[in-house]
Parts: C-alpha cells; structure tokens; sequence
C-alpha cells in the first residue's frame, strides 16, 4: 500500500543516501513498472555507443572497434579543413533557420485552422487529405516537383495563361530555398500537425463554456484558451526538434539540388557523402558527433531559456 | 542542487549496467561466424535427399557464396545445380539490388566474411585489400585453375586487371562484360527533322548544328542531356572532340584525365554557342525525364538512346510511346557526330565487376582453386553456362523459334516469364549471366544472344572507353573523386549554361588540380606504367 | 450559441478557401501516382499535370498482384506492424508513466539519458553486431525490439500524462487505489488521443521502415513490402551507370513503379480515418467528472 504523498515533507535533515533509499521505496511500484522498458532502452541506445569511438580510431574493420589504434583529432580535421566544408555549413544553417520558421510552426497553424472549422466531415477529410504527402519519399516527390515545375509544368501553364513568362524554377538558386521550405511544408504539415490535434482535443470545453459566459470574443478564446493550451506540446516539439538543427533534411535536399543550385544546396550531409564513398566510417562519425554536440548545447540553451520563462515547463 | 549528488550515483549505476553488457556481449564476440552458421545449416540439410549420394559429411566442401543482387532464395535451382555438378554445398547470401552493398558492408564490417563476393565498384576492391579484408589471388592461380577465363580476360578485357589490382597485387577474380563495348545509340525524331526541312540525318557537327537551327524554327530543341552526370553529360558531343571527359586517357605518352584537356573547352565553347541561339533544352540540367521530353516532341535528338529504341513490339519501348502519343512520329538510329577529333560515344568498356574472396581463404589454397575451377567452368563451358543463365529447357525457356534454334534467341517460359519467379531460380532475365559467376565468356554471348540484338549493337558504335574501364580505381580516388566529379559537373554545366564564360575552362583545370587532379594523375601514370610491365 | 460577427464569418470563409487550397495540394502527389499507375504506358509520357486518370486501365495491378513475393511481404509487413504497436504501447506507457510523476528518483537525469540518445548514435555496425550477439537476426524482434522505447516517444507521452491534473491521481489514491490501478484504469484511458498519436506514428513507422529489414533480414521469405517496393520503384537505379544505357531489358515501366506504390501505401493510408475518432473533445471532462 502506497503512502500518501505527505510522507515525502519530513526527511529535510536525513542524509541524501536515506533519503534516496526512502524515495526507492516509495515508488517501488513504479519502479518496477519503469525498468524494463528502461533497460531495453539501454541495452538499444546506449551499448552500441562506443561506436562512437571510431571517430577518434583510424578504424580496422578487420580488428574492431577497441583495437583499432587510436588517431586523435584527425579525422575532425578532415572535416573541418576539407573544401566547401564552410560553405556546406553556413548553407546548412541558413535552411535550418528558414526551416524552424517557417516549417516548425505550419503543422501548429493547420491544427489551429482545422479546429475553428465547425464542419466535422470537412475537418475529418481535409486532416486526412494533408497528410498523404507524408507517405511518398522524396525520390518520388522531386519526380512529382521537377515535373510541376519544369518549363511544361503545370506552373509554368499557369503562368503562362496569365500572361507572365515561364520560368525554370529548379535551376536558380535564388529560387532554391524558397522551394525548398516549401515543399517542406507541403510533405510534413499534415503530419507534423497530429500531435496537435491530439493536444487539441485534451482541452478541457468547460475553458470554452466559461469563455463565452466571460463574453471573451472567438478570438480570444482562442489566443488566451486554445494556445496556452497546446503551448506545453508546442515546446517539447520545439526542443526535441533543435537537437537535429544541423540534420536539414538529406532525401529532400539532395533529391531537389541540380548543378546550377549545388553551390546553395551543398549541406554537411552532402558534403560528408561526397568525402565517405564508402568504409570511411570514421569521417562520418567524426560528422555525426559535430552534428550532435551542437544539437545538444542547442537544446540545452533552449531547455535552460524555457525553464527560465516558466519553470514547469521543458524537457527536465 | 540534490539532484547532483544523485545523478552521479545514477550514472555508476547505469555506468555498471552498460559495462557488464558489454562485458557479456564481448564474450560472446569471439565467435562471431559459428552461431550464425548452424541455423543455417540445418535449413539446407534437407533438399540433399534428393540427391541421390547420401552426403557424405567430411567429402563435400561448403563455400559461402554471395551471389549477384537479385531475388534469389536459398537452394534456387542454380544453387543446386551448382552443388550437384561440382560437389560441394553452398552457403549462399541473399541480397537484393537495392542496398547490396550496404548490406555488405556491414557483413564484412562485422566480420562475416564470405568466401567469394561480388563486388560491382573496383574502389570497393581497394579499400577492401585495404582493410586486410580480401584474400590475394596471384594471377599465376588463376591462369593455373582458370585458364579459359584467364585468356578471356588477357584477350578481351585486359583493362579488367585494373579493377581487381592493389599496390601492384592482383585482390580477385575480374570478369567480362560483353555489352560494355559498344556505346549507346543515337536516336533522332525524323519526322521533327523532316517537318522541319532536314533531309537526311546529320552526321557532322555543322549537319548538327544546320539541323538544330531548322528545328529551333519550329519550336523544337535540338539536344539535352543527363546534364547532372559526371560522364554522361552530352558525351557524343564530347566524343566528336576526341575526348570524354572524366576518363584517362593516353596523350603523348602519359596518362591524362578527358576533363580538362583543351579539347574539352571546345567542345564547351561549341555547346555554349548552342545554348545561347537556342538549340539545347535548358532543363538538361536536372537530368530528368528526358525520355518523356523525346516522346512529346520537345526535343529531336538524344544520344543515350537504348538498341530497342525502334522495337515496336516492346511497350516500353520509346518508338510505341511515341506511336501512342503521335501516330506519325517516328524514330532513326543516327550515327554518332563527327568533328575535329572523330566521332565517339562513352561506353563503360569489356571489364565486368570483381569476384573477391574472403581473407580466410589465405590460408585454404584448395578451397580457392575450387572456386576458381568452378567459376572456370561456369564462364566457359557451353553446357554449363547454358544451364545457369537460361535453365532447363522445357522449364524454363525454349527457342522462340524451334526450327531456328539458337538463332532466334530464347523465350522464357510461363510462369518464368515473369522476372520475379525466374530470379528466385537464380536465373536472369535476358540469358546472359549467370547469378554465382556473372557472364560468360564473349564467344558464349555471341553464340547465346540474338543475331538481331548482336547487330543493333554493333549499329554505329564508336566506343571510347576508360583507359582503367573505370575512372575512379586509382588509390587516392576514395579521398579525392567525390569532390572532383562535383566540380567537373559544376563547371560544365556553368559554362554551357552561360553562367559562366567559356574562359573560366582554364581556372577550373587549376582548381581542378589542387582539389587532387594533379595528384590522381600522378597516380595514374604510375598505375599504368605499373600493369603494362 | 452566440451569433457570429461578420469579422468570423469572413474568417471562416477564408478559412476554408485556405484550407481547400491546401488540401488541393496535399492531394496533389496522391492523385498524381494514382493516376500514373491507372495509364498506359504512353499516358504516363504524356506532358500533363496527371491529376486524373482518363482512361483507367488496371493491367499494372494485374501484373503486381500476382507477384508471389508480394502477399508473403505484406504478412511480414503487418505482423512488424501489429507487433510494433502493441510493444510500443505497453512498454512505452510503462516507462513513461513513471517518469510524468515529479516525485520519481532521478527523474531529470533519465530525462537526459533519453534525450541524448536522440542526439548521439554509435552507427551501424555496433548496433548490427549487438542484434547478432542476442541472436536476432532474421527475426521479427530485431525489427521491433530496437525502436520500442523511443526516446521521442517517451518525452511526448510523459509530457500529456504530466498534463493530467495532479488532484485525479490524488483523489484515486484516497479511494486506495494501487499504482497499478491508476495507472490503468486513470492515465491510460485519459491519454487515449496521445496514445492514438504515438500508435500511428509507430505503425507509419514500420509500415514505411525497410532499412533495418535489408541489414537484418537475411531469408527472403522474411523480408518486409517496403524492400518489395524499393526492388521495383528503384530497380532502374543500377549498380554500375552504364549497364541501364545498354541493357534495357530490365527496365520497369513508371506505370508498374506506381501501381506497386499504391498497392504498397493504401492499407496505411486508411489507418488514419480509423485513428481520427479518437481525437474527440471532451474525453478528459467525461472522466475528471465521473
């Protein structure tokens, strides 16, 4: 039998071991509850870690991952000093920007469009509908893009029946991100926005019922009712998300880029590919951990920021 | 705060964790083949009932084998043939076409090293001599246990040496490939160049040129082109310049790279001029559906046209996609274009991929000369060839005419008319490889093929092939190729596109030799200076 | 209901005109393939935007569904996907339950754990060599097992059951119910959208996941609809560029690409509908009160 809550006040002066001790059995059951799931997650996650060391090894496949001999920084150096790697990473940072605002907060404004609508079956069909794109990978949607917006294209019609001149759209890099965030948008706003709605439909209606007794306008039932609501969703998504800041989307860059658009397109995942041909996996590991030290001070910073605006909020 | 002191406690605890996992799975590490094997094995034990020979256990050899991509399964009919005719059993890896090699990497990567491999890129070969993952095959082995093939190879694809050779070591078994001699086929819409006052088909530069300039008249581009790849990128165009870029070449007694001979800036300088009055399709660049812009009509000529362009009985065929879409139109083969250099189209030469074989087979010679043997056998005799790349007849195929015979070429038979099924036979589509030992020697493709695919083949073929059959098999190609191909493909195509002028040729052969050209030339002389003696 | 100003009706207008627009887009790719695997092989050649189909023809269907390799990949595809769901449910509540209480030892520490897991992997070749250790290739386990506790997943979840008012558990436990009990009885029917969320992300999940099959599936027969699709729809893509040029025999027409695309994708496209019933407004009100 689990004790009330109140036991957790008196044991201010016990020692951190007692008190850790007390804690345990406290929620024993949850512990028991908790560790299964827990270890598989280890065993998963965290063994095949020390992969992680061949950045630091001129790797042997032969030999293994501990007996290959040990090269320092070598391999960051590679990727740091090779040509194009900081053209690669300014290019990776400005659609990573783009991306977080334009494409982070479309799902968010679909959900909240889809829930004003009154009319359940158009909201049923037009959730549905959005996130079909979702399930075609990008060979197939460039395919579909480069069509659309080839000089034939149906772009290019409409333009043309309006009197403008058509255009190639897909060969100018000053067209290139714009496409880029686009299409973005078009493949991952249907499915970005689920979560929301599942968030959505957690709101309590009697907010909305004492809303309207308050006299608050539909406009401000739902700036100060249905946002707040979904904010909490809207910051874990936030901060899960920053952590993959210099993961940009490799299928869909590298599907849409063209010779003419190389030198805005060219990303870290693309410029590591191009250096790792294949069995170099030292110099993409060497990538991976770059990649991921800088999404985890980006969370980090974010985390501490959110924390600081309101402290029961964040990822810890 | 408290939650330090607990997080650092918490952290030995998982710290322990991690450790005696590790610790276990380490342990079992050791004996990283032997487990996998056994379940394995016991899968395969049964079919050899119908042997006849009650297997005997220590006679019969048991070689791994990964065989060509494809959708076989264990004890195929090819598998089994194998195994009878020769007396050994098969272990085979089954991988299909997509990620074959990522699978295989990672087979190797965690030492599960087959015995014989097939490897398709000749840069694998040298990373995998590299990482003491392959066993040596001296050539004197080969020429022992595989003469047939040996001579083959010497006569035929002598190139094919390069693939398989590390730091001056021979690293497998390369073999031939037979279409690889002849380049693609240059196809026109003749009823665009009649509509458009042309009489005949062009065959020089200026035929071309008057050609694309009556064409422009009616709203029709004269050319594109797979403008996104490194050798591809309007090769014929190249070809007439005697040059093609990205592969070595001899020039004056050494060894020099296509891309940045003078040669190549006129032909740029030529295709520049094309673009600016109009005659190439802007959109050759993204390198897509150029096929579908040939059938619509939107361009006339297209020089990587396949040999059964014209085969109105083959749906996919480009001639009944236009029939479909234009009753009139119509389809010629064209000769390549010929100017100041000759006329040539890009081909991807004799040389096939590589058989490798695993580091373990260092220390079993005999295991290596039975693979050898057998490989031999299957690439040079008739009947054995004959079984594992058409099957049996009467099952799998039979003459698509039975008075003609061979003539007529094969017809495969229901339900193995359908790939799917005759690839899990181990069987491949057309009848001209085999899935354990690639293709067969030139003499077998010949007899084996139609005499109507044998001649479209030869239709106009001009070939210019890689002086090592593939650019990318010299030793520092892994550090440098990736960004050198970028570059070539960028330069290029700024240059035809008018981004660039066509004097921007000559900082793009400096750039072209500090990203490594210089170096990869160096090695290339040496390479061939290497293999010659 | 109070009456709607005219600032909201031409909201909602325009609201709706957006999303049609909107929905005209999404639609876009879908109908596109639709319509390429209902063409000829010349339809499909043809310049034109492929909205809708105008001569339907099913010969590409003909022609995939009687592919032996096709039904025996859609068993496997459904058990990793039924499989995967159910593990992700139960063992992913379980951990996340546990971790949504404030009060839980070492909470922000394994918090941390998960999320670093999401930043840092140690690559393939450990990973595949750790699935080999516990002798799980060409099982169906080392498809599922890996990704079953996702550290994603586990923030999302932890996060609505967080959101959960504090005084239900209270109450519940002053009526004397176990852990257990809450937990099932409480949390979990409380949390039905965001359980509905995660169990159609993770059945998308498997449903699309094919590379994890293609290193750890090794028997053929074992092998999941995605591979089948990737062989057919990228078959073209040949290991060395010259050989497609030469030897076109193997060539896949678009029309059977897309055909195979849609036979593949449709069982999971309807999973949504099914799912969008449980997103209904009102669950938590219902149960806080009764």
């Amino acid at each position: 039998m689990p004790q009330p809550a109140a036991a957790l006040h008196d044991h201010r002066e016990a020692s951190t071991a007692s008190r850790l001790w007390r804690s345990y059995k406290l929620h024993k059951s949850l512990i028991f509850m908790f560790l299964p799931g827990f270890l598989l997650f280890v065993l998963f996650h965290y063994v095949p870690l020390y992969g992680l060391l061949i950045a630091f090894k001129n790797y042997q496949l032969l030999e293994g991952v501990w007996a290959s001999p040990w090269v320092g920084w070598e391999h960051f150096e590679r990727l740091f000093t090779g040509p194009g790697f900081m053209d690669a990473l300014r290019n990776t940072v400005i659609i990573s920007l783009l991306k977080l605002v334009i494409v982070f907060p479309a799902p968010i404004v679909l959900a909240l469009l889809l829930n004003e609508v009154r009319v359940l079956f158009f909201r049923k069909l037009i959730q549905t509908v959005s996130y079909l794109p979702h399930f075609f990978s990008w060979v197939i949607l460039s395919g579909i893009l480069f069509a659309f917006l080839s000089m034939d294209g149906g772009l290019n019609q409409l333009l043309k029946y309006f009197g403008f001149s058509p255009v190639s759209w897909l060969l100018y890099p000053k067209y290139f991100y714009g496409i880029v965030v686009v299409s973005d948008v078009w493949q991952s706003i249907g499915w970005g926005s689920i979560v929301y709605f599942a968030a959505l439909s957690a709101i309590d209606p009697t907010l909305y019922d004492a809303g309207i007794v308050d006299g608050a306008s539909r406009w401000q039932r739902i700036w100060y009712i249905t946002v707040p609501s979904i904010m909490p969703t809207v910051i874990i998504m936030f901060l899960l998300g920053i952590g993959g800041f210099l993961s940009v989307g490799f299928d869909q860059i590298y599907n849409l880029m063209t010779p003419t658009t190389s030198n805005v397109a060219e990303i870290l995942d693309t410029y590591v590919l191009r250096r790792l041909l294949s069995l170099d996996y030292s110099l993409g590991t060497a990538a991976g951990i770059f990649k991921s030290f800088v999404g985890l001070a980006l969370v980090l910073i974010g985390n501490a920021l959110v924390k600081w605006y309101d402290k029961d909020q964040g990822l810890w | 705060m408290k939650n330090k002191g607990m997080s650092t406690k918490k952290l030995g605890l998982i710290g322990i964790t991690v450790m005696m996992l590790i610790a276990i799975l380490s342990a079992c590490s050791g004996s990283n083949d032997k487990p996998q094997s056994s379940p394995k094995e016991s899968a395969t034990a049964e079919p050899g009932q119908n042997n006849g020979e009650k297997t005997p256990p220590a006679e019969t050899m048991e070689i791994s084998w990964m065989p060509l991509p494809g959708n076989l399964v264990e004890n195929s009919y090819a598998q089994q043939y194998i195994e009878k005719k020769f007396n050994i059993k098969i272990k085979p890896y089954l991988n299909p076409q997509d990620g074959y090699m990522d699978k295989q990497r990672i087979l190797l990567g965690s030492g599960d090293i087959p015995d014989v491999f097939y490897v398709p890129d000749p840069q694998d070969i040298n990373r995998y001599a590299a990482q003491g993952l392959i066993a040596e095959v001296p050539k004197e082995l080969i020429e022992q246990h595989a003469a047939d093939s040996f001579k083959v190879l010497n006569d035929f694809a002598p190139q094919a040496w390069y693939y398989s050779n590390y730091n001056g070591s021979n690293y497998g078994l390369p073999t031939v490939y037979y279409t690889g001699q002849y380049n693609s086929k240059q196809i026109w819409r003749d009823d665009l160049l009649k509509k458009a006052g042309v009489e005949s088909i062009p065959v020089t530069l200026e035929e071309y040129e008057n050609a694309f300039a009556k064409l422009k008249a009616i709203g029709v581009y004269g050319i594109t082109s797979y403008g996104n790849s490194d050798y591809n990128q309007f090769h014929s165009i190249f070809g007439a310049f005697g040059i093609m870029p990205i592969q070595w070449m001899e020039k004056d007694g050494r060894i020099v790279n296509g891309a940045v001979q003078p040669e190549a800036k006129e032909a740029l300088a030529l295709l520049a001029d094309w673009f600016k009055k109009g005659y190439i399709d802007p959109e050759f660049v993204t390198g897509k559906e150029l096929d579908v812009k040939f059938a619509n009509g939107k361009v006339a000529f297209f020089d990587s046209g396949a040999t059964n362009a014209l085969d109105e009985t083959n749906p996919n065929s480009m001639i009944s996609k236009i029939k479909q879409l234009n009753p009139e139109g119509s389809v010629a083969f064209g000769e390549l274009p010929k100017g100041p250099g000759g006329q040539y189209g890009w081909a991807w030469g004799t040389g096939g991929h590589i058989w490798a074989f695993g580091k373990q087979l260092q220390g079993q010679p005999e295991k290596m000369a039975k693979i050898l043997e057998i490989m031999n056998t299957i690439q040079n005799d008739e009947e054995t060839f004959k079984a594992l790349a058409w099957g049996e007849e009467g099952k799998h195929w039979s003459y698509n005419d039975a008075a003609a015979g061979l003539e007529s070429g094969l017809k495969r038979l229901s339900p193995f008319d359908d790939g799917a099924k005759l690839q899990a036979e181990g069987l491949r589509d057309a009848g001209m490889t085999t899935a354990f030992a690639n293709q067969g020697n030139p003499a077998l493709y010949e007899k084996f093929a139609s005499k109507q695919d044998l001649e479209l083949l030869k239709l106009n073929s001009i070939p210019k092939t890689d002086l090592f059959g593939k650019s990318g098999v010299l030793p520092s190609s892994g550090t440098y190729w990736g960004d050198l191909s970028k570059l070539k493909v960028e330069a290029y195509t700024a240059i035809i596109f008018g981004n660039k002028p066509v004097s921007y040729f000559d900082d793009f052969v400096k750039q072209w030799n500090d990203l490594g050209g210089e170096q990869l030339e160096k090695e290339a002389n040496e390479l061939y200076a290497q293999i010659k003696k | 209901m109070i009456k709607a100003t005219k600032g909201e009706k031409a909201f909602d207008f325009l609201n709706i005109i957006v999303l049609l627009l909107l929905g005209l887009c999404t639609l876009y790719p879908f109908m596109y393939v639709l319509t390429i695997s209902l063409s000829t092989p010349a339809e499909a050649a043809r310049v034109s935007l492929h909205f809708f189909p105008r001569a339907p023809t099913f010969e590409a269907y003909a022609k995939i569904v009687e592919h032996p390799m096709l039904w025996q990949a859609y068993g496997n595809t459904i058990i990793r996907t039924a499989l995967g769901v159910v593990l992700v449910i139960i063992v992913l509540s379980m951990v996340a339950y546990p971790l949504s209480r404030r009060t839980f030892p070492h909470r922000k520490f394994i918090t941390f754990l998960f999320v670093f897991s999401m930043l840092f992997s140690g690559g393939l070749i450990p990973s595949y060599l750790l699935i080999k250790q516990l002798y799980l290739i060409d099982t169906v386990w080392a498809l599922v097992l890996p990704g079953a506790v996702s550290a994603f997943n586990v923030i999302i979840l932890r996060n609505f059951f967080e959101a959960i008012p504090m005084e239900i558990i209270e109450s519940a436990r002053m009526d004397g119910a176990r852990e257990l009990t809450i937990f099932m009885r409480i949390m979990l029917p409380l949390s039905v959208p965001v359980l509905a969320v995660l169990s159609l992300w993770t059945a998308v999940g498997h449903w699309n996941a094919w590379f994890d099959a293609l290193i750890y599936i090794n028997d053929p027969a074992k092998q999941v609809l995605q591979l089948f699709l990737r062989r057919t729809v990228l078959e073209n893509a040949s290991l060395t560029p010259g050989e497609t040029l030469l030897d076109p025999s193997h060539y896949t027409p678009e029309t059977l690409k897309a055909a195979t695309i849609m036979i593949v994708s449709l069982p999971i496209l309807f999973v949504y509908p099914f799912i969008q019933r449980f997103f209904v407004k009102g669950i938590m009100l219902g149960s806080v009160k009764g």
